[in-house]
């Protein structure tokens, strides 16, 4: 017992010192291999969801967020959207657009957005919307995020 | 089932520091009357279901002290955010501060106890826990402003409920017995991160107070 | 405790000069590789950078061998890495962003690199919700999660939490500022302190697991004063960035110079407290030969990790927070001290062997973190002299 494990130790020592260089060597392929063996992504609150919609406008597109309530175990009460128009390059100076994000084919909100000056106005029709949009500069285009609140 | 998740992680990051203060009551019996592992489960059990009904009826005080005195008051900001700054402090002077006593009320009960133990054995864990259960320590003295805070007399319970559960989360180990030498260390870490948590309270009390101030 | 009563002269570790180069052709081959990534630098500063970091690394590493002597030589390279880290990654987000500062746009698009601090924290929600709570990108990117999970991976399998010694980019900051004076101005530091990580531990795991946001990245990693920080745009941001300048300047500046020990690693870290939990499944330890100690207690004193007391060296080894530095071990005059590899008999014969089985992965690790970080330190000072900007 003293032998295999005295064995024991002086192999994972060794092995020890194939992890280290093989850890760096390996790095992008292990990398990898780690993200798509358990698929994980960064969390909605930070990437703002997974697309929903994407509109074409010729020399830009609008990309529709789906809506963000996610919480550990069930759903928070406050949460948001996100639009996104991109190329930086392709966007008009006044971006104007009405969205339905629940898909009943009613618009819930318009938005309007200085592509110059970052400023943001928001017309509410749904009452899931909030009064609270923010707009961000990305560097390939822009980003706004809508407050939403959870209907019962 | 609908969790007050503050409730419970103040519960829960008080949770070591309640299961090494509860333990001394506890796990006498246990090792006396406990038949294996399955029997001091049952033990357990009955010790938590005790103290939620202590904790449930600290729910229903903080719910009157609402109805009376919160729910009209143009000082709501103000009155809650100054108990969540008096008992964040108390929590943080509890943490970091205070020396090691006996713990808790546990050794002013202890002939309580052992007379009950001689009396009416089959009353004790339940007893005990309820005792226990009523304890004006700083995470229940700020548990109760929580649930003070809450809406209704249901989320009041919940805030509650959702405290029991977090503090009760590593009494799955007691029966196990066998972490026993840990509970001198469990009970200082869980003590720290309770203060830890008061300087989180402190922030959001401050905030209250703030917002209460402005509104005078 | 397995251990054979050895003679009563320690054997001297010290190798000729020959033996010595012989034994550093390894370490040579594996920096050459890993700094120079397999291509001869073309530009001047870079091939200055890389035979200046290829020269100070190696000379290291041949003195740790040639000396015997660990820690001594290790924390000269630990201690340049880590403030080489520091110039090197704020010039570096200076050039990608602009600015120290993230803004919520930097972390819309995931250009916040990822640090080992918040793997902990992580955990939890990735088990649940199968996403990780981190505004970073999951690979491609410099500093990715999903390499810097592995590279934690590697270096917990290989040296469990000699990871804090010989791989954090921020121990070094701690331990400089601990060298900073000969004798230590606060000796008595009660040990309940040492499990202070532990319960910032528990705390952050659940916070950020309810917030699904990473609480100690937000409000309490002091090494935000140095990397980088949210952009102050409310009382809260500000608030926080001064909690981040506090907890530097207290516990990586003022406390390690009084105290000549690592308070940041030792007393606060929550990622220490999650890591030496890897010194449970990993192979190396310090052990401690009764036979030979005197108990003077003086790797007592002057451990970093608060990881030996009277109860430990009665036990003959160090607590699960120990980060193998190899301080004490140097300290011993008596060589009570050693690595050891689990299982393995304690006897003197084998003394040497697991030291250098240990210090070959450990030094690879901070040979090729240090090694990049250094070179581009280098370039950028060269930068700066020769153009007055270092971007």
């Amino acid at each position: 017992m003293k032998n295999f494990k005295s064995i024991l130790g002086y192999t994972w020592a060794v092995a020890a010192l194939i992890i280290a260089p093989a850890t760096f060597f390996g790095l992008d392929y292990f990398s990898r291999v780690l993200a798509e063996a358990t698929g994980v992504t960064v969390n909605p609150w930070y990437t703002g969801g997974e697309i929903i919609k994407s509109i074409d406008h010729g020399s830009y597109r609008t990309l529709l967020h789906r809506p963000v309530f996610d919480s550990l175990i069930g759903q928070k009460k406050k949460g948001f959207i996100q639009i996104n128009w991109e190329p930086a390059a392709g966007l008009p100076p006044i971006i104007r657009e009405g969205f339905d994000f629940n898909n009943d084919h009613e618009e819930d909100f318009h938005l309007t957005l200085n592509t110059k000056t970052g400023k943001v106005e928001l017309q509410a029709v749904n009452a899931a919307i909030l009064p609270e949009a923010k707009a961000y500069s990305l560097r390939n285009g822009w980003a706004v995020r809508i407050s939403l609140q959870r209907q019962p | 089932m609908y969790i007050k998740l503050d409730g419970f992680i103040l519960g829960l990051s008080n949770g070591g520091a309640c299961m090494a203060a509860c333990a001394p009551v506890l796990l006498p019996y246990l090792l006396g009357e406990g038949k294996g592992i399955a029997s001091n489960y049952w033990i357990t059990g009955q010790f938590l279901l005790g103290r939620l009904w202590g904790y449930l009826l600290f729910a229903l005080l903080a719910w009157m002290v609402n109805t009376a005195v919160l729910r009209e008051s143009e000082m709501w900001n103000l009155i809650i955010g100054v108990a969540y700054v008096l008992f964040a402090a108390l929590l943080i002077f509890y943490g970091f501060l205070k020396k090691e006593d006996s713990g808790c009320q546990n050794s002013c009960n202890r002939k309580m106890y052992q007379q009950l133990t001689t009396l009416r054995p089959a009353l004790f864990p339940v007893t005990a826990g309820f005792v226990t259960g009523l304890n004006f320590c700083p995470p229940i003295l700020l548990a109760f402003t929580g649930a003070a805070a809450q809406s209704s007399l249901i989320m009041s319970l919940l805030y509650f409920f959702s405290f029991f559960l977090g503090t009760s989360a590593l009494f799955i180990l007691l029966p196990l017995i066998g972490i026993s030498n840990r509970f001198a260390v469990i009970r200082i870490i869980g003590k720290m991160a309770a203060g830890i948590i008061g300087f989180y309270y402190l922030y959001s009390g401050s905030i209250m107070l703030l917002r209460g101030i402005a509104k005078l | 405790m397995n251990i054979n009563k050895s003679a009563a002269a320690p054997v001297n570790n010290k190798p000729g000069l020959f033996k010595t180069l012989l034994l550093c052709l390894p370490m040579m081959t594996v920096t050459l590789l890993m700094l120079s990534h397999g291509q001869r630098p073309e530009e001047p500063a870079l091939l200055i950078a890389f035979v200046l970091t290829f020269a100070f690394i190696n000379t290291i590493f041949f003195f740790m061998i040639y000396t015997g002597e660990t820690d001594r030589w290790r924390s000269i390279l630990f201690i340049v890495y880590s403030f080489c880290f520091i110039l090197s990654f704020i010039t570096n987000l200076i050039e990608v962003r602009g600015s120290m500062a993230i803004s919520e746009a930097n972390m819309i698009e995931g250009l916040t690199p990822f640090c080992h601090i918040v793997i902990p924290m992580t955990l939890i929600p990735l088990a649940i919700t199968k996403t990780i709570i981190f505004p970073g990108t999951i690979i491609g990117a410099n500093a990715s999660i999903a390499g810097m999970f592995v590279l934690w991976i590697g270096t917990s399998l290989a040296l469990g939490r000699g990871f804090c010694s010989w791989f954090c980019f921020f121990g070094g900051m701690d331990e400089g500022f601990s060298r900073l004076f000969r004798k230590a101005r606060i000796k008595n530091i009660d040990r309940k302190w040492t499990y202070l990580p532990y319960a910032l531990l528990l705390v952050i795991v659940l916070a950020s697991a309810a917030a699904l946001a990473p609480f100690y990245c937000e409000w309490l990693c002091p090494f935000k004063t140095v990397t980088e920080y949210q952009e102050i745009t409310s009382i809260k941001t500000a608030l926080q960035a001064m909690i981040f300048v506090s907890l530097f300047i207290a516990l990586v500046m003022i406390l390690p110079a009084l105290t000549e020990r690592r308070i940041q690693c030792g007393l606060f870290c929550p990622f220490g407290a999650f890591q030496s939990w890897t010194n449970k499944i990993n192979v190396f330890d310090v052990r401690i030969d009764p036979a030979k100690c005197i108990k003077c207690y003086k790797c007592v004193q002057i451990c970093p990790s608060f990881s030996l007391s009277e109860d430990t060296i009665a036990k003959g080894k160090t607590a699960t927070t120990c980060m193998k530095c190899g301080k004490c071990i140097d300290a011993c005059k008596q060589h009570a001290i050693v690595y050891h590899i689990k299982g393995t008999p304690l006897n003197e014969g084998k003394v040497e062997i697991a030291r250098r089985l240990f210090i070959y992965p450990a030094f690879i690790f901070l040979a090729t973190m240090a090694g990049g970080v250094v070179q581009d330190a280098i370039v950028k000072i060269i930068k700066l002299v020769t153009t007055g900007s270092m971007i």
